[in-house]
């Protein structure tokens, strides 16, 4: 059997790494040294770099408020994300009337983006009275049909006999799902906890449109708002985006087996 | 002691023990250096102490800069300032017969942290020298 030379193939990977590393490492550079973005010619390595746009960003805009305010939602989502996703993939591991036209109406649903239902969502959240609240700002994140979707490929590779045993020895359904469902899917919760982070702390259309008062306003919202109050901010701005993305960055190299897991389960057959 | 170990050999708990404690730690030495206290000298261009000399404490407003402080230098030429509850202020020092210095922007890691200028102010020729 003919064997191929590896090293063409880890040439081109580490071509499209730096590619794709390029963008994050000009902002980390940019938020050290504060070059503007148009300067010519360009500096690969940072000139006298320090952490004082850190500092500038800190205290410029009430950072700590804001990001407690994206941990408060973004604590809410995960929980309830966990809860929600869980149920709907259990119940669609069962065999029942409508479930192939469940499974399409949820696989049609992935297709429409959240833009296109937004004047629903906000009259629905203004009905409620959850206007300029964190439950507001949380609901319409509270399920994904990505994850209900991967609850369920984890929760079909869980032998049908586990949960046969349970019925019989007369658990109830919400025990088979936490007892036996969830501690053996791990992987599937560490991906729908990285999912539902990631997609809740970027994100900016729904508390733009959802709250009123500067004090509930989450990190993407006030580093919109950052742009506007000075000119020359490009290495206090990008230190900005900095200290929103460290903690998206820190959740998935904490928890990226379990992620890169999660996403993987199901997909083969034994 | 089991738990023990199992709970910091777990990288989560490890990594939330470890942002923890620097955070503690961050915290301890803000809160003990954190009066305020901005001192430095002012020197002419020969490097000698300039007495009476008024620096003016600045501090960055939307436009520009706004004045908050003013103190005036002893025979020695140093000067003080206290709880100024800046994190990057501006210092300027006028003195009669002399040219006003150029702004000296004085960088803090954090909002009023006790800080010394390495170098003294300094302030321009004497205007009175023929």
């Amino acid at each position: 059997m003919h064997r191929y030379p590896k090293w063409p193939i880890h040439l081109a990977l580490i071509v499209v790494s730096i590619v794709m590393l390029t963008p994050l490492y000009w902002v980390f550079k940019t938020s050290v040294a504060g070059e503007n973005i148009f300067s010519y010619p360009p500096s690969i390595v940072p000139k006298d770099p320090h952490i004082f746009f850190f500092v500038d960003v800190w205290y410029v805009i009430p950072f700590a408020q804001y990001f407690l305010n994206s941990v408060i939602v973004v604590a809410i989502v995960i929980i309830l994300n966990l809860v929600f996703n869980a149920m709907a993939g259990y119940a669609l591991t069962k065999t029942f009337r409508g479930k192939g036209a469940v499974m399409l109406v949820l696989l049609s649903c992935m297709m429409i983006p959240f833009q296109a239902t937004i004047i629903p969502a906000y009259l629905v959240t203004a009905k409620l009275g959850l206007l300029n609240t964190y439950a507001g700002l949380a609901l319409p994140e509270l399920s994904h049909i990505i994850c209900i979707l991967i609850f369920k490929a984890s929760f079909d590779s869980v032998p049908k006999s586990l949960v046969e045993a349970a019925r019989i020895d007369g658990v109830p359904e919400w025990k088979i799902v936490y007892r036996i469902m969830l501690p053996l899917s791990k992987p599937a919760i560490a991906t729908n906890v990285i999912l539902s982070f990631i997609w809740s702390w970027n994100q900016l259309l729904w508390p733009l449109i959802v709250v009123r008062d500067v004090d509930m306003q989450t990190l993407p919202l006030g580093l919109s708002y950052f742009l506007s109050y000075f000119e020359d901010t490009t290495g206090a701005l990008y230190a900005f985006c900095v200290m929103v993305l460290v903690p998206t960055m820190a959740i998935f190299l904490l928890a990226q087996r379990e992620f890169i897991q999660g996403l993987t389960s199901g997909a083969t057959k034994e | 002691m089991k738990l023990l170990r199992t709970l910091v050999l777990n990288r989560f708990f490890a990594a939330a023990a470890a942002l923890a404690i620097t955070v503690g730690a961050i915290n301890l030495y803000v809160a003990s250096n954190d009066e305020g206290i901005l001192s430095g000298q002012v020197a002419d261009v020969q490097g000698k102490p300039v007495a009476g000399a008024e620096v003016i404490l600045f501090m960055p407003a939307l436009i520009g800069l706004d004045e908050i402080d003013r103190q005036t230098t002893d025979e020695t030429g140093a000067f003080e300032f206290r709880a100024h509850g800046q994190h990057h202020p501006a210092l300027q020092v006028q003195a009669d017969g002399f040219e006003d210095s150029d702004l000296r922007r004085v960088r803090l890691y954090f909002r009023n942290q006790n800080r010394s200028l390495d170098t003294p102010i300094v302030i321009g020729a004497d205007t009175n020298e023929g």
